[in-house]
């Protein structure tokens, strides 16, 4: 009687422990969201405060043909030269910076319609969407998703 | 009373003892669980309240609904080092310059709580008195980029040069279990203000 009660209570113990991991490793997970929402955040501050497009960053742009077609960094172009919104598009990272963990960031620019923001589109128009996706490595061939989110840059002119 | 007895009731008794003792641990670490966890999201709320103050008075830094009344925006920041930083801006926007000042205080403790590391981040407008904010901050940095990303260093002589900025916050809940404190940490590299591209 004593043995089977010393096995329940030990299971018990497993369980509880189980359930605090758990719990652990959901608090660490939270952590590494509010971590990589900063650097979301960051890039996307970044990106907003470049030119609309290639075009743009010099002159007024009247027409949507004026506009870039092919999205992403012109030649030689670096992130510290980076002059334009859609030249993240294609942009990844490895910030090793945060404590406790490592970050890579991966971005995409697309051209959005106003009606239909969540998705994409391959005519030029007036709004990009830059999506930022934070994983976090866990081992050397693979790594789980910390984040992923979007903002959209649209670009305004006087007629 | 035979030996038999008698080694039935000491290994009883020791059973007993051990079958108390794991309860007592189990209840504890259930207990600091929950405090964990408790105080990790009360940690994480904090820092989103305190970045989202930062975020919005930033934002305004050179702003005012009178523009006239801070033609260049560049000229609004009046002085900024790593735990501090004074400009100009329109909080109420009455169309009307207010001045900001925004200062962390590394060396005083908050004598009300129990948490040994965590500061006052004050808040002043128009040099009244300082609105302390006591969410536990326990570190509360600044970095400050000319338009070219150069890295300015301190003291900043002309703080016209700032085009952006990076803000290192860290959080702690005020008050934990077994002072095991909860730490969230936030960087962010962010304009400053969409007027100081303004130059």
């Amino acid at each position: 009687m004593t043995l089977g009660a010393m096995m329940l209570l030990s299971t018990i113990m497993l369980r509880v422990n189980t359930a605090n991991l758990t719990n652990e490793s959901i608090r660490d997970d939270a952590q590494f969201g509010v971590l990589a929402t900063s650097l979301a955040t960051s890039i996307i501050e970044e990106a907003q405060s470049k030119a609309f497009d290639e075009k743009s960053d010099t002159m007024n742009v009247t027409a949507l043909t004026q506009l870039t077609s092919v999205l992403g960094p012109e030649t030689g172009e670096t992130e510290d030269t980076f002059d334009d919104f859609d030249d993240y598009n294609g942009f990844t990272k490895r910030d090793s910076t945060m404590p406790s963990a490592t970050f890579d960031i991966s971005c995409q620019v697309v051209y959005v319609e106003p009606g239909n923001i969540t998705g994409s589109t391959s005519n030029r128009t007036w709004n990009k969407k830059l999506i930022v996706t934070i994983t976090r490595p866990v081992s050397a061939d693979s790594s789980v998703l910390a984040l992923r989110t979007a903002s959209i840059f649209s670009y305004w002119y006087f007629r | 009373m035979g030996t038999n007895v008698i080694l039935d009731i000491m290994g009883s008794i020791f059973i007993a003892g051990i079958i108390m003792i794991s309860i007592f641990r189990l209840q504890n670490s259930a207990t600091e669980d929950l405090y964990r966890g408790t105080g990790n999201l009360t940690a994480q709320t904090n820092l989103a309240t305190v970045v989202q103050i930062l975020e919005t008075d930033f934002r305004r830094i050179g702003y005012c609904a009178d523009w006239e009344e801070i033609p260049v925006p560049t000229e609004a920041i009046l002085y900024a080092d790593s735990i501090s930083i004074k400009y100009l801006t329109d909080v109420d926007q009455n169309g009307l310059i207010d001045t900001m000042h925004y200062y962390f205080d590394p060396i005083t403790d908050i004598p009300a709580t129990p948490n040994p590391r965590d500061r006052y981040l004050y808040r002043v407008t128009n040099g009244e008195a300082p609105v302390d904010i006591n969410m536990g901050v326990t570190q509360f940095k600044m970095e400050f980029y000319s338009a070219l990303g150069t890295k300015l260093n301190f003291p900043i002589a002309d703080p016209r040069e700032i085009y952006s900025m990076q803000i290192d916050i860290t959080v702690e809940d005020v008050a934990a279990y077994d002072e095991k404190y909860q730490t969230i940490f936030w960087r962010q590299i962010r304009m400053a203000a969409r007027n100081l591209f303004n130059r």
